[in-house]
């Protein structure tokens, strides 16, 4: 292969396989596992395509194993059990009604309810999916039946959807951290004040879209609650829910728990409020646990099947040209960092988030390394990249969840237009964060070693 | 034929069954050796080597299960815009491609299990263990994952939703 010499075509021909053979339709882990045998051949082999499996595949056996069998990755599974334990014993539901209680007569309550509802959410399910899907299929009809217009319905859910994957507990950040090989316990608490600014941000925007047109979200006659019912409904239903935030977040924090004990504590946590609530069946945790392996073997298998593509992209020479380019052409680690988060976007137009993480944490961490960027900022970085990338059309996957529970007749034009001011708010926690860097890590330099 | 169909079925399921009780095992064990520590006791030592060892289980026996769930990951904006007979012969395609590449891991997980386990090698972790073990799941889980892949290339029903976004992720 005379062409692929320099590591631009090296790197374009690794990173365009990938995108070809996911476009085809390959089922993503098996599209990195043919992009790997081939670049194997390719860079690794005698010329022949016998001699070139028996040198590159014992190695790309050996890598998937040591790949996903690392405790690293132990939160993830957990985070996810944590979460369809959530869904599926209705404490999902209890907070909501609570917070219904609690949000009187105030013009476009029931976005102000889903945008408060999902953040509580966020902290209790580390699954962005799981979580539109369960505030779509749950408010989309009330607001429906409200008159509410679908941006006011369908963008809060969008906007407060994409928050799990930056609060805690975040499978998503797991993964990175592992992947990066940073600290997950700090990347972790890097995402709790970014996430808390969206929302508020997010609040911020109803406010304004209410005050510009009212009746985007018509006012109706609520049943008036006593402040001791709202109180009582708060104490029952949301309160105990900070005991599982504590379990996650408190105790990373404090040093008492590692991020893998914490998100064992947490799923335990969800189950004895399961348990006290009188809602756990034997039938919600085979649901629950089945969902669990469902997530959990199709994200590891994704890993697995990529483990040896950061490998092929440093052995080639790609990724050092990379950086050599990078350092040569001296443009402003501003704009390198606005490249890396335009290119996250573009991916996620017809990507899923943990193969766009796998595809491009090899290329951009040595990058931001190089730059100088705290990895732990960058990392949150990414993730609000990933974050936005989830609803921007063609293609982002919440769309397509939010079509799912729209009313019928709704567009795809329409959940994004109703999505784009969202995106905004994202937008603008992205440069608070490169003005205020310490939005991000003042929480992690709290921690407890 | 029957009860040869019944048998299978009955192996993917229980596989499956087995990779949930490993999430399992991973969920009870964190817990019980955090509160082991607590009260005084030594941690338990084996339970990290165990736990990592649950994590490539559970996915490579889940794996099968999860092709006839039709749980992979897959983008569907290109295979789309296909006519009806191109998506067709594509995802024949995409299934024959799937089976040569799980067959191919058979058979140098095989290996691999074979070179392990004549050289007598071990797997250093927080407890040793044979390394051959390690390997077990490769046979196995893409031996059945090319069985399923082939029951899409061979018969009617398409592991294709036919829409984008149909995919789970995180």
């Amino acid at each position: 292969m005379e062409i692929l010499t320099e590591w631009y075509s090296i790197a374009g021909f690794l990173v365009g396989m990938v995108i070809l053979f996911m476009l085809l339709g390959i089922p993503v882990a098996f599209a990195f596992l043919i992009a790997n045998i081939v670049g194997a051949l390719v860079f690794m082999g005698d010329g022949t395509i016998i001699g070139g499996l028996q040198t590159a595949m014992p190695q790309i056996v050996v890598n998937a194993v040591e790949s996903v069998s690392i405790f690293a990755l132990i939160p993830v599974p957990l985070f996810i059990i944590m979460g369809e334990l959530f869904f599926h014993t209705g404490l999902a539901v209890r907070v909501f009604d609570a917070l219904d209680k609690c949000f009187g007569r105030l013009p476009g309550r029931l976005s102000y309810i889903t945008v408060a509802g999902g953040t509580i959410f966020a902290t209790l399910s580390g699954s962005t999916m799981a979580n539109t899907a369960m505030m779509g299929s749950l408010m989309v009809p009330e607001m429906t039946n409200r008159g509410y217009k679908r941006h006011m319905s369908m963008g809060p859910i969008l906007g407060t959807g994409g928050l799990a994957m930056i609060i805690p507990p975040s499978a998503l950040a797991v993964l990175l951290a592992s992947l990066a090989e940073i600290d997950i316990g700090k990347l972790l608490i890097a995402g709790v004040l970014p996430g808390l600014v969206l929302a508020i941000l997010y609040s911020v925007l109803i406010y304004v879209q209410v005050k510009v047109d009212p009746e985007a979200a018509p006012e109706y006659s609520v049943s008036g609650h006593t402040v001791g019912e709202m109180i009582k409904s708060v104490i029952v239903n949301v309160l105990p829910m900070g005991f599982v935030v504590f379990c996650v977040i408190g105790l990373i924090i404090l040093g008492i728990a590692t991020p893998t004990e914490a998100a064992g504590f947490g799923a335990l946590g969800v189950l004895i409020l399961a348990i006290v609530y009188r809602v756990l069946t034997w039938d919600i945790v085979v649901k629950s646990f089945a969902g669990s392996l469902r997530v959990t073997a199709m994200v590891l298998l994704i890993i697995l099947a990529s483990s040896t593509f950061s490998q092929l992209l440093a052995f080639t020479g790609a990724s050092a040209g990379l950086i050599e380019w990078a350092t040569e052409v001296q443009l402003a680690p501003l704009v390198m960092l606005l490249i890396m988060f335009g290119v996250l976007l573009v991916l996620g137009m017809f990507m899923d988030q943990v193969s766009m993480m796998l595809l491009t944490v090899p290329i951009f961490f040595p990058l931001a390394t190089t730059l100088q960027f705290d990895l732990i900022w960058f990392g949150l970085v990414m993730l609000l990249a990933l974050e936005i990338s989830l609803t921007t059309p063609p293609f982002g996957l919440l769309l397509f969840v939010m079509m799912g529970v729209a009313p019928e007749g709704t567009t795809l034009w329409q959940v994004a237009k109703a999505a784009a001011p969202y995106i905004g708010c994202a937008l603008i926690v992205l440069v608070l964060l490169i003005v205020f860097p310490g939005l991000a890590t003042y929480l992690p330099s709290l921690m407890v070693e | 034929m029957y009860l040869v169909t019944k048998a299978y079925n009955g192996l993917i399921i229980g596989l499956a069954i087995v990779a949930g009780l490993m999430l399992a095992l991973i969920f009870v064990g964190i817990v019980a050796d955090v509160a082991i520590r607590t009260v005084g006791y030594n941690a338990l030592q084996w339970y990290s080597a165990i736990a990592e060892y649950c994590l490539l289980f559970s996915a490579m026996l889940g794996a099968p299960w999860l092709v006839r769930l039709k749980g992979h990951v897959v983008v569907e904006s290109l295979t789309m815009t296909m006519p009806p007979t191109m998506r067709l012969l594509m995802a024949k395609f995409v299934y024959l491609v799937c089976i040569v590449l799980s067959l191919l891991f058979v058979w140098y997980g095989w290996r691999e299990m074979m070179i392990s386990w004549n050289g007598n090698e071990w797997d250093i972790r927080s407890i040793d263990m044979p390394k051959w073990i390690l390997f077990v799941p490769f046979p196995l889980g893409f031996g059945l994952t090319a069985v399923e892949f082939s029951r899409y290339l061979f018969g009617f029903d398409s592991y294709y939703a036919g829409k984008v976004g149909e995919s789970e992720s995180l």
